[in-house]
């Protein structure tokens, strides 16, 4: 008896201790943190190499003779003992009194280093550790090198390829960063979540108390696109934790109902509410609270925060209403190329000079262009580009030249001929793979144009041209600039959108059909009753990705449960979910070719590569059964809708949906995701590919007549030596009818 | 004589075994001798002939001479006829003439069965191809018999009934499903025509088309006709689409000018085409309507003759024959319509009894004649005849019936028959073999209009209503081509126009090619002129048939521009680099052969008997040129340009080249020449990825060339000798010779004061003897006092001397009026036969060069001769065909 008292006594203590570590309870009185929390913040020490930097210019020169390694600094984040390891080696044809190296940091001139004549034997470097004041650093840093090379005092030709410098590849900056604890502010962010300054991918943990309903998955899916869209090219990971703090900075769910147990007190709201706080239990780590009576009210909370930061301050925002919030078009999302009219140069560009090239060594000029991947190409030669142009104006005719290239490959170059510096406009075509069969890979292919599925690099390159006049030439003037100007447009208003599904390459790097309207609004995601955190981190990462794709947030997706009786019709559905549930749902009248129920398997082949032959329906089926850690993404037509598509991602276990989680993440899995089925095992991607093509989109009927048949001359051929043979026919009784009539005129 | 030394004296003992075993005596002997024939007799050369022997003994061990028991030398020279004179004597050139006949006697062969070894690689591909092309004419045959089943089945048969209550439902009566059916159609012919392919499908689709079209070409009948045209309109629409939509160059303006001229002028020549298909789909081929057995019902009509100022020697045969048409005496009054004003003329028209009428002015030409004449007749139907239209007697009784049977009919139009040869024919020689240039126009194309009721006067050989004539207001007089727009205000005031295809007049052709081109430049401009005071498409009362057939005939004398510009397209691309057709080569070879063979061969099908294939081209390219300014000049501005009469009945005396008129052709000619000249450099020294588009180019100038140069073939005046021009005849008469045997001659040919006979016997009698020639007019018998001025064997010229009127008028009747004198106009000519027809222009077009290089200047004579020389030279090395003998003694 006394042992149970005694162990349910114990068992009260404990709980109650418990209850004491994890529900702190907001403080009220902050003034003891002016100097920061009492326990000290984490330090990490970063190895920054130059080549993770994105350094490119190991190589100095009489002509080129700067070279910048950039980095940045977070908001959140103190650097210390900021030290520059490099090492360089010179050319032996240096002299020694008059040559040397400078190093600048952030403008200031940190030390000029001589170049040593003794220096016989290239084989060593010079190795340099230098203390870089970190008194200077800034949210955005720049090491200098520049390199002062004499090898002629009397006659020297800047363009001698004897005056040269190599900094090592080995070069790193190491530093040490220490957690800074920054006030609970609305208006930093999106920082400190998202800080623009870090190049890396975007890790932000979601927090609920437990598994989620639909319309929190729903708000939560939201708050990812819109973070993706923030982070962009960077990537954006948003794992899934339940009823724990992460020791991150990261977003918590809460309703009045549902709160984690770390938060277990925090005071109810009256309305949806979005509040920063930080952690209670790493306190230098930073908590988006999203607040709400309920889980429609954390969806209203979610879309008054991506609408209405810039207008949040202080530690707390409650929304009062979401006034008006219009549909977004099909195929207006801020980083796709509109077209409904050209579009000039200045709307693509992010800062105000990037349309600029200045020197003799400058670095292309980059535009990003995405492009609405069901652009229908066929028979079309190219986009159009009007191109307008000014540069430098030249004493001499030179070949100066400025080079077009998309994604690396060459399109069209232009001379630089003109004597003044009015603008120069040129008409060209941005050329199109010839590739309207999407079920064929890539590679059947010779790359040599755009890729409407995804992101797209628009290089242009100035490349001034130096006349040399006797031994010893000047140095090169200096101030050659190029601009192409803001007025060039590029067109695609002409285009109209078709396109053959299945293609999951067209999902996988457009997220297409899903983000043919940006905020998601046709868009129905299918899941598990009760979903995995594993797969709502991969929903989370996927609506991220949408978002990066976009630029806009999704937060007119709408999510249901599998087995829930959803309006299916007229929506493209996202299916996130264990194999066989899927299997139970939608089997009967879909057309996938991988069918997955955990260790029963289907796969459903094609013989032929492409829309080879229509009307045979023979196919490879093999069943298996095994065990062992599969994802399968698979892409169908919707049998609820002939126009519409279904993507089912699919894995038979946590580990796999980590697979799948990754395959999404990387930019290389992602070119490999193609076909109409994409099968992800530890070892990599395999792809299926289908004979069933379904099409989506509108183009003109004649249009589409000229497309589908145009690939049946026989079948026209004969169809029209058929037509023409009736109709001659009945001109032929015509004209009989018709001469008889005309011979028996007459007054009779 | 080296040989002879060295074979005497050897100089060393083992070269003289080796030799004395491969020499024997005969066979030195040999070579000896035929070296001294060689040398002494034929004049070859000494390397030659002592070459010759070996050579004739190495040929030996591959051919056996002996075997025809012949010389050896003949059957070389059968072999090798092109090394006999005059070239034997080049020995270095006829090595190569040698190799070259060799390998030619190797591949090819030849009748004389020749020993040459033959490769099987050889005899396979032969027999491949030969295979191949069996099987495909079995092919051919299959679908073209299928085709003509199917075709027939629907023709007549059981078929037809059940076509028929088919025809008759109901369902037809409503408009709608007429609509939807038709709109259907349009909507699948539409396809047809617009949808892009891929050169590949492009090839299956043509192909097949093509195919189709090759087989149908076997079966007879008009159902055949209309599929043939149907696929023409198909894929010539296909063509000009393709040429819309995808062959234009934006970037490049000079092309783009160059090339857009191209395609205007292939508009033009597809909106022909069309609305030719649309004018000769259904030719009517009306019969004559009988007249009433009651005279008493037969209006009264007035025969005019306008005449200017033509000899009363033309205008007397055609008053005489007028006088002589069957119709009821009361009824018919012949009036000659004297613009030139002239006494004889009153005086001949007295004396014969017809109406002569003046007027003191020559206001509007033609027309105002007719219009002033107008005022002074009342016949209720006005006949016209040139000055120089003889009419058949039958003339009124083939065309009356028509207005008889409706009363609103106007104008019953018979075609124009030339029995003198027109210039194109006496030029080119060719008069009665080649369909000339009037016979589509009024065997094919009038009896087409006629169909659409479209048919429009021609200015003679017609009968007109007069009461219709009033109803506008007399003959048209503002064009001066008054005798169209006239039909047409017929025809617009609610008058309905026929066509009898049956000849019943005959004239005269134009003189000279001038004049000729005079005539048209004429009609051209009264076309253009039409087409902007009172164009057909706009205004009133025509049907929409009518004014398709109406524009076509104005736009056909447009056709100077487009016709210049194909004449000139082709080197665009090669003096200016600028592509025309903006589209690589095989593109434009898969679309535009095929497109052309099967507008070709549809309108050799339809125009066969009437117009062979490329001659309308050349026709064409002969006018291009000088109809172009008047055309051009009356569309802006339509009144300018009066009436030239065309002139008949002159003499060319000698033969001349007419510089003048050809000078545009030659200018034509030279720059195509270069072209060519051109193109071949840049073959061989230009951009590599050309070459296609160039040799297509080259091949397109070589074929204007070749068209140029038939038309330059033209300009050669040939001489016209005889004043009156002799017409073929075959009909039966007699001759009373003087010692009073009557006999039956055939005669051949007559003339309006002579005839050609042929006796059954030889010899019958000497020029200057004076023979009665018998002929009969229906039931009644002539006799006319001949002399006899040629005799050849049983052919013999008689000559008329000093007819009184009363014979001349008799002669006429018995002759040129008689009613079957035109019959067999167009019953000479075979069908069309689309290669023949190219090699005759071919054969032409060198015509056309040798005249040119015959009639050069002399200062040029010289390098002509040199580049002839050069031509016969690099000739001489063709290979030839071998001799045959038939009969080896």
């Amino acid at each position: 008896m006394i042992k149970k008292l005694l162990n349910t006594f114990l068992t009260l203590l404990l709980i109650s201790s418990a209850y004491k570590v994890l529900a702190i309870e907001p403080m009220h009185d902050k003034t003891l943190f002016v100097n920061g929390y009492p326990e000290s913040a984490q330090v990490s020490s970063l190895r920054l190499s130059f080549e993770k930097l994105g350094f490119n210019d190991y190589k100095l020169d009489g002509v080129n003779n700067n070279s910048r390694v950039d980095f940045t600094n977070r908001i959140d984040k103190l650097s210390t003992n900021l030290k520059l390891n490099f090492s360089y080696t010179n050319s032996p044809s240096l002299l020694a009194n008059v040559s040397h190296l400078k190093v600048y940091f952030n403008d200031n001139l940190v030390t000029v280093l001589p170049i040593n004549e003794q220096l016989s034997v290239v084989k060593n470097t010079v190795s340099h550790s230098l203390d870089l004041n970190a008194k200077y650093i800034q949210d955005y840093n720049q090491i200098r090198f520049e390199l002062v090379g004499y090898y002629d005092l009397r006659c020297q030709d800047y363009f001698s390829r004897s005056i040269w410098t190599e900094i090592n590849k080995s070069s790193h900056i190491t530093l040490d960063q220490k957690q800074l604890a920054i006030d609970s502010r609305l208006e930093y962010l999106p920082e400190p979540f998202f800080d623009a300054k870090d190049y890396n991918k975007l890790n932000l943990p979601f927090v609920f108390a437990s598994t989620p309903n639909t319309q929190a998955i729903e708000a939560a899916a939201t708050l990812s696109s819109w973070f993706g869209a923030q982070a962009d090219w960077r990537g954006a990971n948003f794992p899934v934790v339940l009823n724990k703090a992460p020791e991150q900075h990261s977003v918590v769910f809460i309703t009045n109902d549902s709160k984690p147990d770390f938060l277990k007190d925090y005071p109810d709201v009256e309305k949806p509410t979005v509040e920063l706080i930080s952690s209670p239990i790493h306190r230098y780590n930073k908590i988006l609270l999203i607040l709400g009576r309920d889980e429609k009210d954390l969806k209203t909370a979610v879309t008054g925060l991506v609408f209405g930061h810039k207008i949040m301050t202080g530690r707390s925002a409650s929304i009062e209403a979401i006034n008006k919030l219009p549909l977004r078009k099909a195929y207006d999302a801020p980083r796709w190329l509109r077209n409904d009219r050209p579009v000039h140069f200045d709307e693509l560009i992010d800062y105000p000079t990037q349309l600029q090239a200045e020197g003799l060594n400058n670095g292309p000029i980059k535009l990003n262009i995405r492009f609405a991947p069901d652009l229908f190409t066929w028979r079309e030669k190219g986009i159009p580009i009007t191109l307008q142009y000014r540069n430098t104006p030249e004493s001499e005719t030179l070949n100066s030249r400025l080079n077009m290239l998309i994604n690396q490959e060459f399109i069209s170059g232009f001379l630089l001929d003109k004597k003044d510096t009015s603008l120069t406009t040129a008409k060209t075509l941005l050329p199109l793979i010839a590739n309207t069969d999407t079920t064929q890979s890539a590679e059947d292919f010779s790359l040599d144009g755009i890729n409407l599925a995804s992101r797209n690099e628009l290089n242009f390159d100035f490349r001034f041209a130096v006349l040399k006049k006797g031994e010893c030439a000047i140095a090169p003037p200096g101030g050659e600039y190029g601009v192409i100007d803001g007025n060039s447009n590029i067109d695609v208003s002409g285009f109209d959108h078709y396109i053959a599904l299945p293609d999951l390459n067209v999902f996988a790097n457009s997220g297409f059909p899903f983000t043919k309207y940006a905020d998601l609004q046709q868009t129905l995601v299918l899941i598990d009753e009760v979903p995995s955190p594993k797969a709502l981190s991969v929903l989370f990462n996927l609506t991220g990705h949408f978002g990066a794709i976009t630029g806009y947030p999704a937060h007119r997706i709408s999510v249901a449960h599998l087995n829930e009786d959803a309006n299916l019709d007229d929506k493209d559905i996202l299916v996130i979910a264990k194999p066989n549930s899927i299997a139970n749902n939608l089997d009967e009248d879909a057309q996938t070719n991988i069918l997955l129920d955990n260790n029963q398997r289907a796969i459903k082949q094609a013989i032929y590569n492409g829309a080879y032959d229509e009307q045979t329906t023979d196919k490879v089926q093999v069943s298996i059964k095994s065990s062992g850690d599969m994802a399968v993404i698979t892409g169908f037509q919707s049998p609820f809708d002939s126009e519409r598509s279904i993507v089912s991602l699919s894995a038979t276990s946590q580990k796999a949906f980590t697979l799948l989680d990754d395959a999404l993440m990387s930019s290389q899995a992602l070119a490999q995701i193609k076909g109409s089925a994409a099968v992800i095992n530890s070892q990599g991607i395999k792809t299926i590919k289908t004979d069933e093509q379904y099409f989506v989109g509108h183009i003109p009927v004649h249009t589409l007549i000229w497309f589908h048949l145009s690939d049946h001359p026989f079948v026209l051929a004969l169809l029209s030596i058929l037509t023409l043979l009736l109709i001659s026919f009945i001109i032929w009784r015509l004209l009989q009818a018709l001469t008889y009539k005309r011979l028996a005129e007459g007054d009779k | 004589m080296s040989i002879t030394l060295f074979y005497q004296r050897p100089i060393h003992s083992t070269l003289y075994l080796l030799l004395s075993i491969l020499f024997t005596d005969k066979l030195v002997r040999y070579i000896l001798f035929k070296f001294h024939s060689y040398f002494n007799q034929h004049k070859v050369n000494v390397i030659e002939a002592f070459l010759m022997p070996f050579i004739t003994l190495l040929s030996s061990l591959f051919i056996n001479i002996k075997k025809h028991k012949i010389s050896f030398e003949y059957t070389l020279y059968d072999y090798y006829p092109h090394l006999r004179l005059p070239y034997r004597t080049y020995i270095y050139s006829n090595i190569l003439r040698f190799i070259i006949q060799s390998v030619f006697l190797v591949f090819f062969k030849n009748q004389l069965k020749s020993s040459s070894v033959k490769e099987d690689a050889v005899n396979y591909f032969y027999d491949g191809v030969s295979y191949l092309l069996r099987q495909l004419r079995w092919f051919d045959l299959k679908l073209g018999r299928l085709l003509k089943r199917l075709l027939s089945k629907n023709k007549k048969g059981p078929k037809k009934s059940a076509f028929k209550t088919m025809a008759d439902a109901r369902v037809w009566q409503n408009k709608l499903v007429k609509y939807v059916i038709l709109a259907f159609i349009l909507f699948l012919l539409a396809i047809f025509i617009t949808i892009p392919f891929s050169l590949e499908a492009q090839a299956v689709f043509i192909s097949f088309i093509l195919l189709v079209a090759y087989a149908l070409k076997r079966v007879k009948g008009q159902m055949a006709t209309i599929v043939m045209i149907t696929l023409s309109v198909t894929t010539s629409s296909r063509y000009l689409w393709w040429r819309y939509t995808e062959t234009l160059n934006w970037d490049d303006p000079l092309a783009l000018a160059l090339g857009g001229g191209l395609l205007l002028a292939e508009t033009y020549a597809w909106l022909v085409l069309i609305l030719g298909f649309f004018q000769t789909i259904n030719p009517l081929e009306r019969k004559p309507v009988p007249l009433p057995k009651n005279t008493d019902l037969w209006p009264t009509v007035d025969v005019y003759i306008p005449t200017y100022n033509e000899p009363l020697s033309v205008v007397r045969p055609t008053t005489l024959a007028a006088l002589s048409i069957d119709w009821p005496v009361d009824k018919l009054n012949v009036y000659i319509l004297d613009d030139g004003k002239r006494p004889e003329f009153k005086e001949f028209a007295e004396e014969i009894g017809v109406g002569y009428l003046a007027r003191s002015d020559n206001n509007h030409a033609k027309a105002g004649n007719m219009n002033s004449a107008m005022r002074y007749t009342d016949g209720e139907y006005i006949a016209i005849f040139d000055c120089d239209h003889v009419p058949a007697r039958s003339f009124l009784q083939m065309t009356m019936g028509q207005f008889l049977k409706d009363s609103k009919v106007c104008l019953v139009q018979t075609p124009h028959h030339f029995f003198s040869a027109d210039p194109f024919e006496r030029n080119l020689n060719n008069h009665s073999q080649i369909p000339n240039e009037n016979m589509l126009f009024y065997g094919l194309i009038q009896d087409g209009n006629d169909m659409w009721d479209a048919t429009f006067f021609c200015g003679s050989c017609a009968v007109l209503k007069r009461a219709a004539l009033d109803d506008i207001g007399g003959f048209a007089f503002e064009t001066v081509t008054e005798d169209a727009h006239t039909a047409l205000r017929m025809q617009r005031a609610g008058y309905k126009t026929a066509y009898i295809n049956i000849p019943q007049a005959a004239g005269l052709a134009t003189d000279s090619l001038s004049a000729h081109i005079g005539q048209r430049i004429r009609w051209a401009r009264g076309m253009a002129q039409i087409f902007r005071l009172d164009n057909p498409l706009m205004g009133k009362g025509l049907s929409i048939p009518q004014r398709l057939c109406y524009i076509n005939a104005m736009l056909h004398f447009l056709s100077g521009i487009p016709r210049i510009v194909f004449l000139t397209a082709p080197l665009a691309l090669i003096y200016f680099n600028a592509y025309i057709i903006y589209a690589p080569f095989l593109a434009i070879f898969i679309y535009v052969v095929p497109t052309l063979i099967q507008i070709k061969a549809t309108n050799s099908r339809i125009q066969g008997k009437y117009r062979y294939s490329f001659w309308g081209e050349v026709y064409e390219s002969v006018l291009a040129w000088y109809i172009l300014k008047p055309t051009t000049v009356a569309l802006f501005n339509p009144n300018k340009g009066k009436f030239n009469v065309t002139e008949k009945g002159g003499l060319n005396d000698e033969e001349h080249y007419d510089w003048g008129i050809s000078k545009p052709y030659l200018i034509l000619l030279l720059i195509n020449l270069l072209g060519i000249l051109v193109g071949v450099l840049r073959l061989f020294l230009g951009d590599p990825s050309q070459i296609g588009v160039l040799i297509i180019s080259m091949g397109w100038a070589f074929y204007n060339i070749i068209i140029l140069g038939a038309a330059v073939a033209v300009a050669a005046e040939a001489r016209q000798v005889r004043h009156s021009h002799r017409i073929k005849a075959n009909f039966p008469a007699g001759v009373r010779l003087a010692n009073g045997h009557t006999l039956k001659v055939k005669i051949t040919d007559y003339s309006d004061n002579g005839v050609g006979i042929e006796t059954d016997h030889a010899h019958l009698c000497r020029v200057n003897d004076k023979i009665e020639l018998l002929m009969s007019r229906g039931n009644k018998q002539f006799s006319f006092t001949t002399y006899v001025c040629n005799t050849r064997k049983k052919q013999i010229g008689l000559t008329l001397k000093d007819l009184s009127l009363e014979k001349q008028r008799a002669f006429i009747q018995c002759t040129f009026s008689r009613a079957d004198a035109w019959l067999d106009w167009q019953n000479n000519f075979r069908h069309d036969r689309p290669s023949y027809s190219f090699k005759e222009v071919q054969k032409t077009s060198l015509r056309g060069f040798s005249n040119l290089l015959f009639h050069a200047p002399r200062a040029l004579q010289p390098v002509i001769k040199l580049m002839t020389n050069i031509v016969i030279y690099i000739n001489s090395f063709t290979p030839k065909k071998p001799i045959v003998h038939n009969n080896y003694d």
